[in-house]
């Protein structure tokens, strides 16, 4: 299902930085929370999903 | 035989007779993308209000307004000169009451390390010209300005498109600027901004045609909307900018010269079922690294995929609902699934796709 908000993905091993994830515009697109693209989403006051499990 | 430097900027401005036109130096053209062949991200966006990314590579939109356009990859081109594509600009949206901060911008940005060659900041900072061929509904006044972005300054100069919706090849010539080093690193320090649109913000002083400081209201004095009519389009292409005060017959690069240029500010990796070299850690951890096909200008941060790629199972099943970015260094990226089952941790794993179709993956992130 399509949504513009981010959503957590579980750590997986290993993994130090956390990954956001969505279905948009017919895309599928992952990125780390330290991303340019991601903390301007943040700035704007928006906020992501929680992680499937938490 | 021993290699030596071969000075770029001197030999256009001071080893070539005048006059003459220095046609065949090797990677003069500071553009990357200048004739618009590669468009990595797709060949058309609709809906398009906001900054970004769209369509031809290397070419970032940037609005601020309320128009709305459809970006694309176009086949409009100016007859007999060499090109298959151009950019194109189309208004759906109109904002024909212009904001004081109102603005668009088609613009390309630079890292300072590709152009230590052009000394600027010294006393034998050299001149530096831009040529293209442009086409628009519009007829009237538009600006193309240089940003340092280093040292916050700026030269300007306009143009005029004089007959609408036909190609006109235009150049314009920016002296050298004798203040201000270019950092040698692989951050954006040099921008080139094609005007589109201008509200009072950036054009109530004295457009700035010799470098300064840079003032927002000197950056483009005498742009015309262009966003002021549905009616409107905007083409472009073979865009070049080289030091020197002449333009250069544009450089056509091969098609595979150009995308590897591309790729080092958008990596992609093709992928199709039975891509493999992936191993299980779990039942729901499947990773595969991809070594990128240059090294990216940064790290990416992130991944974009249309369609569907998934992990396979040892026995060629897939799992999951998608893959996503993991962990990344310049030079390989590493991706993990999402919502993966029953994978058997030590075997081998790889990916799938829809139907075995080639699907691409974007590794986001690394453009300036």
């Amino acid at each position: 299902m399509e949504n513009s908000n981010w959503k957590l993905l579980p750590r997986k091993t290993g993994q130090t930085t956390d990954v956001v994830y969505r279905i948009y515009n017919g895309k599928t697109e992952s990125m780390s929370v330290e991303a340019k693209e991601y903390k301007e989403w943040l700035e704007k006051g928006n906020t992501p999903l929680p992680a499937d499990g938490e | 035989m021993a290699l030596s430097k071969v000075d770029l900027a001197n030999q256009v401005e001071n080893q070539l007779p005048q006059g003459l036109v220095a046609n065949n130096l090797p990677y003069r053209n500071i553009i990357i993308n200048g004739d618009m062949s590669i468009a990595q991200r797709g060949t058309s966006t609709a809906s398009v209000a906001s900054n970004g990314y769209f369509s031809c590579d290397r070419w970032r939109y940037a609005e601020n307004s309320d128009a709305v356009v459809t970006i694309s990859q176009d086949t409009d081109v100016p007859s007999g000169q060499g090109f298959a594509n151009s950019f194109k600009i189309d208004i759906t949206t109109a904002d024909a009451s212009l904001g004081a901060s109102d603005n668009i911008i088609l613009q390309q940005k630079f890292e300072g390390q590709m152009l230590q060659y052009l000394k600027k900041g010294t006393a034998n900072a050299v001149s530096l010209t831009v040529s293209f061929w442009v086409k628009s509904t519009k007829t009237g006044i538009y600006i193309v300005q240089l940003y340092d972005r280093d040292n916050n300054r700026t030269i300007a100069k306009s143009y005029t498109i004089d007959v609408a919706d036909t190609w006109e090849n235009k150049t314009i010539t920016y002296a050298g600027d004798t203040t201000g080093t270019l950092d040698n690193n692989n951050e954006a320090s040099l921008e080139l901004y094609f005007w589109l649109m201008a509200g009072s913000d950036n054009t109530s002083g004295t457009l700035a045609t010799s470098w300064e400081s840079n003032v927002t209201a000197n950056r483009a004095v005498g742009q015309v909307n262009l966003a002021d009519s549905t009616s409107n389009n905007f083409w472009i292409t073979g865009v070049q900018l080289e030091a020197g005060t002449t333009a250069s017959d544009f450089e056509f690069l091969p098609v595979d010269v150009n995308l590897q240029r591309c790729l080092r500010y958008l990596p992609s990796i093709q992928v199709k079922t039975y891509t493999t070299g992936g191993i299980c850690l779990a039942a729901d951890d499947g990773r595969i690294h991809f070594q990128l096909p240059v090294r990216a200008r940064t790290a990416p941060t992130g991944i974009s995929y249309d369609g569907t790629i998934l992990f396979m199972r040892s026995n060629g099943a897939l799992t999951g609902t998608g893959i996503a970015f993991a962990t990344a260094t310049e030079d390989v990226i590493n991706i993990v699934d999402v919502g993966a089952a029953s994978l058997v941790a030590g075997n081998a794993t790889g990916l799938g796709t829809d139907s075995s179709n080639t699907r691409t993956i974007l590794c986001t992130g690394c453009e300036l």
